[in-house]
């Protein structure tokens, strides 16, 4: 286990360094600064504050000032769009409304995913079965913005049940945590339902079932327990993305998130906003696969950790 | 075997565990906590980047700087005239090119102590230093380097212009000219603008900022005005998506919306919330002159003749945009604003003409252009509307090329463009804040166009004494310009506002000024 996350550790500073020096490159490549306004800045401003954000220096004295500050100190220094407020405490203020919103479109998914693939599976090729499956294909298909659009109608709009946007109080979270967990709700089901087929069709199972074990035990006990596999795999990168935001549901429901960082801060050029913004990202979908690696040992002490 | 099942099933449930605590944790942490209720919310389109008056420039940050700061004039939203702010009254030398602002004696900071006419003579050299990085510097123009400002007591500052700006006054009332702590400023840097070290001097001061949700601001209890401020504490949301900002409006969370989706504005025609005003800025074209065929002003002019102005303003724009020929709207030039007609036979005649005298007849040998413009829905409306009519009476093949702001911005400021749309916005109430900006130097001219006769009229303007004369001097600098420019202006802008049934006091104005403190509410 101990030579295993030193090695995970290892790739993961590696990832790190890949993801920010690309980002540091690729976004001084776009056309257009940070201080290319409507109104034109003067010559002699535009420079003061270029040199105050250290854009005047080389290239390569710049990458490497700003690698040691983000990686020996962990300071991804000022924004350049929010004055006077670091690229730090921007994550630390919006990162944890974005990871409420996706907890919270998690627990819809796993909540509604799970016994919905049970279901299904246990159905198998009946009726109920190809119901099931139009609906997971329909959950999936339905764009994030027509599911938001839908919800906001008809239960911000009709019913009057819940707000329609802002982020007060917990009832501000049922849509959009609606908006973002249906469709992950469907794809988790149709992960349980492969998962459980597979498992029903394997030995241990018909083992089970030639045992004479009631069949709701053979289901939950074996082919449940067997079958999550496919969905656990499936949870480290759907929990990264979910819980760093949604750009289109944090705008529908103007929530307050890091979401839409990562399009503004490409937009507006905020350099270090966006390095920030997208090492925040890698280094959480990186963690996460390794504990899902750690996950997976536990659920099947087969599946080796490397 | 059953050890190794125990274990198994302890390393399922640890496994769990790390799968859903990371998100419990996140709930649990994030989830968004109450405030209590604000009595106005209204909704800004974008964060606010700063609240130091010096570095503000968006509308969202002018908004809210706007509520934290007084300068030495206020402009009445009704008259639009300026009033006394910092500055209860305020004398003009006979050369019209010295003032002498007497200040109240009670003007005080949000902190309490004193403000004193020193603090101005301080703020405006830090406005002018470079290194502060203000982006509205050049608005100082008429005060110089800032060395004929001083304050010979604490209550009267002296102000000598380099030259002539009869709009002095009204300027004063832009934020950029806002008194700043000086001395806070040195003592907490850059952060002295954040919440908790924030200091201003006008109707509000600073509670809370929640980053891309709102801020939060409360009557300033030491402000000379205090006693006519209805509204204890306001709300200023952002909401970026102009569809979420109208569902927040329609279901009442919020008392005034003032970006409103294009097609919202049609349905909306005729409510009593919808109010729809004129505004002071024009919508232009600018030619880039440094390309060989709009060098030749013939085909500038030729390309301005073929614009359909009646038809974009009534069926493409929706704020209520006037068809325009002119830059300076007309109510800068001491006029009320007459429609022009809206579609001439003979502009159409004169712009193939002016092309065929280019050397164009009927657009042949014409090279395709490119109309630039930033990639917007309700952009493209006009710019494809543009090329169409282009086509149609020049017979010139145009190619419409959306670009992302930023991309735009530069293209435009390193001239990489043929054709551009545009605008722009009145920043005080003279015909110069639109006319400066074609001059040689202009960081906004931004088409390679120089003309020094231009220049020197409005250089020979600043000079004169006389009100009229300066004003038919400027008359004669923007039809110059006209004839001989890199720009066509298009329409005189319109600007769309939802306000609440209950809110009072709220006034729709060409500057599309409306002060918090002016503002009040009735219970339902």
């Amino acid at each position: 286990m101990i030579p295993y996350l030193l090695r995970k550790l290892a790739t993961i500073a590696l990832l790190l360094v890949a993801v920010f020096t690309a980002s540091f490159f690729l976004i001084r490549l776009a056309p257009g600064g940070p201080f290319d306004e409507d109104r034109q800045l003067q010559p002699e401003i535009r420079r003061a504050i270029e040199s105050k954000f250290r854009l005047d220096q080389p290239l390569g004295t710049q990458y490497r000032e700003y690698f040691t500050d983000v990686f020996v100190r962990g300071d991804l220094r000022p924004s350049f769009s929010y004055r006077n407020t670091s690229v730090n405490q921007i994550i630390a203020e919006t990162f944890p409304r974005s990871a409420a919103l996706g907890s919270a479109a998690l627990f819809v998914a796993l909540l509604l995913g799970i016994p919905a693939g049970v279901f299904a599976a246990a159905r198998r090729g009946r009726a109920a079965d190809a119901a099931m499956a139009a609906v997971f294909a329909l959950g999936l298909a339905v764009p994030n913005f027509v599911l938001a659009t839908v919800l906001v109608l008809v239960f911000g709009f009709w019913l009057g049940w819940f707000p329609v946007a802002g982020f007060d109080s917990l009832a501000h979270l049922v849509l959009p945590a609606l908006a973002l967990g249906i469709p992950l709700a469907a794809g988790a089901a149709r992960l349980v339902r492969a998962g459980m087929l597979d498992a029903m069709d394997s030995a241990f199972v018909r083992t089970a079932t030639a045992k004479g074990l009631p069949r709701r035990r053979v289901l939950l006990g074996h082919a449940l327990r067997a079958g999550l596999t496919p969905l656990v795999t499936w949870l480290g990168p759907a929990t990264a993305a979910v819980l760093t935001g949604s750009l289109v549901v944090e705008q529908i429901f103007a929530i307050p998130g890091m979401g839409s960082f990562f399009v503004t801060s490409v937009q507006n050029r905020d350099y270090t906003l966006a390095s920030g913004v997208l090492l925040l990202y890698f280094g959480l979908v990186a963690v996460l696969n390794a504990a899902i690696d750690v996950a997976l040992h536990g659920l099947d002490p087969r599946v080796e950790l490397r | 075997m059953a050890m190794a099942g125990a274990r198994s099933t302890r390393r399922a449930f640890a496994a769990a565990a790390l799968l859903l605590g990371l998100p419990v944790l996140g709930f649990v942490y994030g989830r968004p906590g109450r405030l209590p209720p604000a009595d106005f919310r209204f909704v800004l389109p974008k964060d606010v980047a700063t609240l130091d008056p010096h570095q503000a420039s968006s509308f969202a940050d002018g908004m809210m700087v706007g509520a934290l700061f007084e300068g030495l004039c206020r402009i009445d939203p009704d008259t639009l005239a300026p009033i006394p702010g910092v500055a209860e009254r305020w004398d003009v030398d006979a050369d019209g090119l010295g003032y002498t602002f007497h200040l109240r004696p009670a003007a005080t900071w949000s902190d309490g102590t004193p403000l004193v006419a020193n603090d101005f003579v301080r703020s405006w050299a830090r406005a002018l230093a470079p290194a502060t990085g203000c982006p509205n510097r050049g608005l100082f123009r008429p005060i110089g380097d800032g060395s004929g400002v001083s304050a010979p007591n604490e209550r009267t500052l002296r102000v000598r212009l380099v030259e002539r700006a009869p709009w002095f006054p009204a300027l004063t009332a832009h934020f950029a000219f806002s008194p700043v702590p000086v001395d806070r400023i040195a003592t907490h840097g850059d952060a002295w603008s954040l919440p908790g070290t924030h200091v201003g001097n006008g109707p509000y001061r600073l509670e809370l900022r929640r980053l891309r949700d709102r801020i939060r601001i409360a009557k300033n209890p030491h402000w000379h005005g205090k006693d006519g401020v209805a509204l204890d504490v306001v709300d200023a949301y952002t909401v970026g998506q102009a569809s979420t900002a109208l569902n927040l409006f329609l279901t009442g969370q919020v008392d005034w919306v003032n970006r409103i989706p294009p097609l919202a504005i049609t349905a909306l025609e005729g409510e009593p919330e919808l109010s729809k005003h004129p505004f002071l800025a024009t919508n232009i074209l600018r030619f880039n002159v440094t390309r060989d065929v709009f060098a030749d002003g013939r085909v500038r002019r030729a390309f301005d003749r073929a614009v359909d102005r009646g038809t974009l303003c009534a069926r493409v724009y929706r704020e209520g945009e006037r068809p325009t020929r002119s830059f300076v709207p007309a109510e800068l030039r001491g006029e009320s604003s007459a429609p022009i007609e809206a579609r001439s036979e003979t502009e159409t005649r004169e712009a193939r003409s002016l092309l065929a005298e280019a050397g164009f007849p009927e657009g042949r040998g014409f090279p395709e252009v490119e109309l630039l413009f930033t990639a917007d829905e309700s952009v493209r409306r006009v710019a494809e509307a543009m090329a169409d009519r282009w086509r149609e009476v020049l017979g010139v093949k145009v190619r419409i090329q959306p670009q992302e702001s930023k991309v735009f911005l530069d293209s435009m400021r390193s001239l990489r463009y043929d054709v551009c749309l545009g605008s722009w916005t009145a920043d005080f109430l003279d015909p110069t804040t639109f006319l400066d900006v074609f001059r040689a130097d202009s960081s906004n001219n931004r088409t390679g166009w120089k003309d020094p006769a231009y220049d020197a009229m409005l250089d020979d303007a600043a000079k004169l004494v006389d009100p009229a004369e300066r004003l038919a001097l400027l008359v004669r600098a923007e039809r110059h310009l006209l004839d001989h420019g890199p720009f066509a202006p298009v329409a005189h802008r319109g600007q769309a506002n939802l306000v609440a049934p209950r809110v009072r006091g709220f006034t729709a104005n060409a500057l599309d000024l409306h002060p918090l403190d002016r503002l009040s509410v009735v219970r339902e």
